[in-house]
This record gives C-alpha cells, sequence and structure tokens, in this order.
C-alpha cells in the first residue's frame, strides 16, 4: 500500500490521473492484494484515459464501458450534498438536478449522518471541515457502511496532505474551493460514471 | 482619551526631554567638589598653622623682653645695693655707675621691644629715669662728700626716689610680661582644642557630603535600574541641581532604556508578525468560503438568468453582497490587526478585547476542531492597556492553547476580579499535554521554546509579559502534565473613572 500512497501522492501534485493510467495497471499486473480503495483508485484512473480517449465532440462518450451494463436511468442516482454554507447547497441542488440526479441538501452533518443511516445515497458530496463532524468522518462512515457510494470531497484550502488523506481514505475524488458548478458536475459525472451511468448531458 | 501612564510614543520624547533636563544643568563635578572640600580642609589647617606660627613668635617676644627685664632689675638692683653702700661707707660708687650703665644699655637694646610692649612714652619715661639717675651718680663722683654733704643729701634723696620707682616699675613690668606670655600659652592651647573640633566638624561634613552626593545618586540608579528590569522604561529625571558624573551614568542609562523601549517596539511588531503568519492560514481557509458562495451564485445567475423570476434574482444578488461582506469583514479583522499602530494606552474592556481576538483566531480555532468556553465576572471594571497589544497577547495564547491541544479539547477563557485590589485576571486554561515541572520557571524566557523549529520562535510569552509588565501587569502560569495549563493575565484597572470605550470593530 506504500507505494500506492506514494503514486497516489504523485498523481495529486501533477494533477493528473491520466498519466496515472500506466502505473495502475502496472499494480494490477503485479497482482497484488487489492481492496476496495485500490480498486475506486483504478476506477478514476480508467474513466480519465477513457476521457482521453473518448472523441470529444461527444461529451461523456464510452468507447469501452459496455461491460457495464446500465442498471436503471440516471435520474434515479441519489446524490447527497453536505456542506455547512446554505448557499452552496442551494446552487448545486438545481445543477445537479438539472443533470438528472436526484439531490439532497443538509448544513448539519449530524442530520447528514442520520439520513445516511436512513437511506442509499449513490454519491456523497460532502465539504471536509465542518463544526462537529468534519468531512473525512463522513467519508469513513460511507466507506464502512455503503458499499457502492462514492464520495467527492469539498475543500476550502487544498493542500498534498489533505488530498492524500482523503484519496487513501477511500474518496473518489475531491474538488477544491473555490469551484464553478460545472466543475462539480464534471466529477459527479465521474462517479456516475464510475458506478455505470452514462451522464445525459 | 486620558491617559495617564506615558505609552510608548511618547516615552521616546520623554526620553528626550531627561535627557537635555540632564545636561542643561550647571556642571559641578564629583571630582571637583571633593577637590573644594579638602581645600577648605588645607586652609583651615593653614590657618591654625600659622596663628600658631604667630603666636609662639609674640611668647617668644615676651620671653626676650621678661628676660631683658629681669636682668635690668638685676642690674638696677645692683647699683642701688652699691649706692646704698656708698651712703653708708662712700665706696663702691663706680661699681654703682657701672651697674647703671649695664642696666641703661638693656633698656636701649630692648628698645624697640619695650616700645612694642609698654608703648613709645613709658618706655622713654624709664630711659629717662635711668638717665636721670645714671647722672645723679656722676654728679656725685664730682662732689667733695665733706663739703657738698647738703647736696649730696638732696641727690641720695632723689637717687632713693628714682631708684624704687625703677624697681618696682621694672617688677611691674616683669609681672605684667610674665602674664601676658601665660595668657598667650592658654590661647594657643584653647586654639589647639578648638582646631581639633573644627577638623572634626570638616570630617563630619565631608562624610556627609560623600555619602549624600554619591550614595543616593548611586541608590537612585540601583532603583531605576530594578524598576526597568520590571519593564518600567520610563527615563530617570534629573533631581539634583548639579550636574555631575552620576548625571552621565543617569543619561547611559536613560539612552539603555531608550534603545529598549525601541527595540521592545520592534520585537512586539515582529512577533505580531508571526502571528499574522499563523492566521493567515486560517484567513485563506475561511476566505474561500465566501469567495466560492460568490462564485456558485455568480454562474447560477449567469446561466439561469432568463429562467429566473424577480424575486430568485433578488434573492442571488443579495447572497452576492451578503457574502462579499463577509469577505471583506475576514481580511479586514486580519489587516487592523496587522497595521502598525501607534501605541496607545486607554481604559479596555477586557470581554471585548477577548472577543475581538477569538474573532481573529477562529479560523484557527474550528481548524484545530478546539472547544471555547467563556466566564465572565459581571461588571468588571475597565483594564488600562493597548487594544491592539493586548488584543496580540491574548491571541497568542489561544494560539499557544490550540498548539499544546492537538487532539482537540477545551479551551476555557475567565474574566473575574483579581485577589489583588485594582487587578483583573484573565485566565486562558486549555486541557493540552501540560508543561514539564522543568520548563515551567522558563517558559517566559526569551528564545525558549519546546515546539518544533519553524513552529515556534520562542519568543511569544518573552513579547506578552514585557507587554504586560508595561502597564503594571502579570502573567503567571500554572500547569499540570497531562491535564493541562492555565496562563492568567492580571491587568490593572484603569483608575480613571472608565468611559464607555466605543465599541469598534464588534458586531455583538
Amino acid at each position: 500500500m506504500g507505494d500506492l500512497k506514494k503514486k497516489i501522492d504523485d498523481w495529486m501534485v501533477r494533477s493528473s490521473f491520466a498519466e496515472a493510467d500506466a502505473d495502475m495497471e502496472g499494480f494490477q499486473a503485479t497482482g497484488m492484494d487489492v481492496d476496495r480503495k485500490t480498486r475506486l483508485a483504478l476506477d478514476r484512473v480508467r474513466i480519465v484515459r477513457d476521457e482521453r480517449d473518448a472523441d470529444p465532440q461527444r461529451e461523456g462518450g464510452m468507447t469501452n464501458r459496455d461491460e457495464h451494463p446500465l442498471e436503471e436511468g440516471p435520474g434515479s442516482l441519489r446524490v447527497m450534498v453536505l456542506d455547512d454554507e446554505p448557499i452552496v447547497g442551494r446552487r448545486l441542488k438545481p445543477v445537479l438536478e438539472k443533470s438528472g440526479f436526484t439531490v439532497e441538501c443538509f448544513e448539519d452533518p449530524a442530520r447528514a449522518l442520520q439520513r445516511l443511516s436512513e437511506t442509499r445515497f449513490d454519491i456523497v458530496v460532502t465539504d471536509l471541515r465542518m463544526e462537529g463532524v468534519d468531512g473525512i468522518e463522513i467519508l469513513e462512515h460511507v466507506m464502512k457502511h455503503c458499499e457502492h457510494t462514492r464520495v467527492v470531497l469539498i475543500t476550502g484550502y487544498a493542500t498534498v496532505e489533505v488530498a492524500r488523506e482523503a484519496l487513501v481514505k477511500g474518496a473518489f475524488d475531491f474538488i477544491s474551493k473555490p469551484f464553478k458548478p460545472k466543475d462539480l458536475r464534471a466529477v459527479v459525472n465521474k462517479a456516475a460514471l464510475s458506478l455505470g451511468y452514462r451522464a445525459t448531458l | 482619551m486620558p491617559v495617564d501612564k506615558p505609552d510608548t510614543a511618547t516615552l521616546t520624547s520623554v526620553s528626550e526631554e531627561a535627557q537635555r533636563a540632564l545636561r542643561s544643568r550647571p556642571s559641578l563635578s564629583i571630582r571637583r567638589r571633593l577637590t573644594l572640600g579638602f581645600l577648605l580642609w588645607f586652609v583651615l589647617s593653614l590657618g591654625i598653622t600659622l596663628v600658631s606660627i604667630v603666636l609662639v613668635g609674640q611668647v617668644r617676644a615676651r620671653f626676650r623682653i621678661v628676660g631683658a627685664v629681669d636682668r635690668y632689675t638685676f642690674e638696677i638692683q645692683q647699683a642701688r645695693r652699691f649706692e646704698k653702700d656708698f651712703f653708708l661707707y662712700r665706696t663702691n660708687l663706680d661699681d654703682a655707675l657701672d651697674q647703671v650703665r649695664a642696666a641703661r644699655k638693656i633698656l636701649v637694646r630692648r628698645h624697640p621691644n619695650l616700645v612694642a610692649v609698654i608703648g613709645a612714652e613709658p618706655a622713654r619715661a624709664m630711659q629717662e629715669r635711668v638717665s636721670r639717675y645714671e647722672g645723679l651718680l656722676s654728679m656725685l663722683r664730682t662732689l667733695d662728700p665733706v663739703d657738698d654733704i647738703d647736696q649730696i643729701r638732696d641727690i641720695e634723696r632723689e637717687l632713693r626716689q628714682h631708684g624704687a620707682a625703677m624697681v618696682s616699675e621694672a617688677e611691674d613690668l616683669a609681672t605684667r610680661e610674665r602674664r601676658a606670655v601665660e595668657a598667650l600659652l592658654r590661647v594657643s592651647q584653647e586654639i589647639s582644642i578648638g582646631f581639633l573640633v573644627a577638623l572634626l566638624a570638616v570630617i563630619v561634613i565631608l562624610a556627609i557630603f560623600i555619602t549624600r552626593q554619591m550614595l543616593a545618586p548611586l541608590n537612585r540608579i540601583v532603583q531605576a535600574t530594578r524598576r526597568i528590569a520590571e519593564g518600567d522604561l520610563t527615563p530617570i529625571t534629573p533631581r539634583r541641581t548639579y550636574n555631575d558624573e552620576f548625571s552621565e551614568l543617569a543619561s547611559a542609562v536613560n539612552h539603555m532604556t531608550h534603545e529598549l523601549v525601541r527595540r521592545q517596539q520592534l520585537l512586539v511588531q515582529s512577533h505580531k508578525l508571526k502571528a499574522i503568519g499563523t492566521l493567515t492560514a486560517g484567513v485563506a481557509h475561511e476566505l474561500n468560503n465566501p469567495i466560492n458562495n460568490i462564485m456558485l451564485t455568480a454562474v447560477a445567475l449567469q446561466e439561469d438568468y432568463a429562467e429566473l423570476d424577480d424575486h430568485d434574482r433578488m434573492d442571488m444578488i443579495s447572497d452576492l453582497v451578503r457574502e462579499s461582506d463577509r469577505a471583506r469583514d475576514i481580511v479586514r479583522n486580519l489587516l487592523d490587526f496587522a497595521r502598525q499602530s501607534a501605541v496607545e494606552l486607554a481604559p479596555l474592556d477586557v470581554e471585548e478585547v477577548v472577543g475581538e481576538t477569538l474573532q481573529l483566531a477562529g479560523n484557527q480555532i474550528r481548524l484545530a476542531g478546539i472547544k471555547v468556553r467563556g466566564e465572565v465576572e459581571e461588571n468588571v471594571p475597565a483594564v488600562y492597556g493597548d487594544r491592539n497589544q493586548l488584543t496580540q497577547v491574548f491571541l497568542n495564547l489561544v494560539l499557544n492553547a490550540l498548539d499544546a491541544m492537538p487532539g482537540g479539547g477545551t479551551l476555557m477563557i475567565t474574566v473575574e476580579r483579581s485577589r489583588d485590589a485594582g487587578f483583573v485576571d484573565v485566565s486562558f486554561t486549555d486541557t493540552g499535554v501540560g508543561i514539564p515541572a522543568q520548563h515551567i520557571g522558563s517558559v517566559f524566557d526569551p528564545f525558549f521554546s519546546t515546539k518544533k523549529q519553524a513552529k515556534g520562535t520562542g519568543l511569544g510569552l518573552s513579547v506578552s509579559l514585557g507587554i504586560i509588565r508595561q502597564y503594571g501587569g502579570d502573567i503567571t502560569v500554572r500547569s499540570e502534565v497531562g491535564r493541562g495549563t492555565t496562563f492568567t493575565v492580571s491587568l490593572p484597572v484603569a483608575t480613571v473613572p472608565a468611559p464607555s470605550v466605543p465599541a469598534a470593530g464588534t458586531k455583538s
């Protein structure tokens, strides 16, 4: 795992998942024990590779994802947005709904945790730093209890350390404040893709 | 604002004024004063010696006169004895003449001395009397003892008269001179005793002078250095009329305090910059929230403008304005603190300053995951201090507490009246790692730090203590390893009736 951590650091520094493509295949080729977190990382790399290979005219175009059958329409994908800044939820909800996701917004992490135990979310977008429960705890909760849920972290101040911790702990991706709605949409779409859904936009 | 204690800005001008005042006094060096003292001693001794010399001279002169008078008396008495022989036996007349001549010679030789002692007139009278006596004796030689018996009888009577007068005069004179010599000897004895007394007085005066003129200013400078060590950097002001070597010393000490004030200011400022550096990370972090809100809202407005109704648009615009305000406030707090303002001592509401400090450190506190609790006694009087500096001290203690609780914890801040009347205590209690007993004595030493290099300068507490001591306050520490640490800042209560300090920069 140590090697993997180092590699992830490396990608973060160069902000290029694509360059990690070959490395990831290398990891698989060695036949080492690949746990869930590593699989998530591999997924991420694969999506990046797919985007690179795809025809730039056709957004979200898939060429080799036929082995992941579409289960349902993207409309059924449930997204949780958790940020103690109410404006974030207010603005992201319409944006993600327009992409066809079902969105629930939370400002209070404790209530979000409660909701997570009540119902299943496919993608959780959470702020890293909040009063009471922080984003890493949400991530850990999800990794423990929700088998296939993807977690996207929002950070106020991106550092390699935070990113590494997030990725090593199994986050799907992270996005730094300030971001534009379409940046987040792209990340959430990637998460949806990794779950086998094709973005509608 | 009422200020009754000089702040650091005016300290500079006060110290310049003190330096000028120290120098402008007339110069009278200790060396010169000592020289004057010993010169006085010498003059006194010289005077006494001269008087003694004169007295001894007079005594000698009188002795000489007494000797002369004694010899004269002897000669006269001899002459008279021969004179008596002449009248009884008609012999020895020449012997009598010889004796009288010898007596006259003595008078002539001692004439100036006699004039000095008994005056010119009596001296001349004595000489005349002797001459007359001699003349009468000479006449006796020319007369025939038988024929001129009548004339001899007359001469005999006159001779007896003169002879008796001469003897009694001489004896009187001798007695007088003996008394005079005795008086002179007594005077010189008294003068010796007087001189001893005067010498004692001079010695006492010199001793008092040395104590007063040397030890007193020395004591004053010792007191000044003690005062400076305790943080009171007001300069030494002149208290004596003259300028001397001690004034030079006082001037040097003032120069030193002036430099100390300047360096303390630099140190305070540089430490503030360090604190600002620490705060900046939190501010950058915090700033991203409103910026993100603005960006999300602005983009939403841009993209969906046509689809939104007026009410939604106004909502979003209000969000933009509010979030911009928020961003401005975040930056402004830090900039207000960072600005290098002149030190201004004024009555301060401690609770307010604590509030401002927590606002500044708010991001750091959230980042560290620390809970803050506060307890404020009611009606705590205003304290003296500079708002910016006091915020700096509190901030330093809060940041230290955060560093002491890497795993989270609670920071308890209490404001209460001190057990010492006239002071207000502000305590910062953390539930952190605590300070080992062997380090507790050194926490206020400059450059002492238990933090890793690059994290702490080791100057924070030393600078904070410097600031608080300048106000006449103190910082104390109490700690238990594993349980936590309490730093207590004791601040003097503002003595003037505190005006309601305008709540600048606070929202509540």
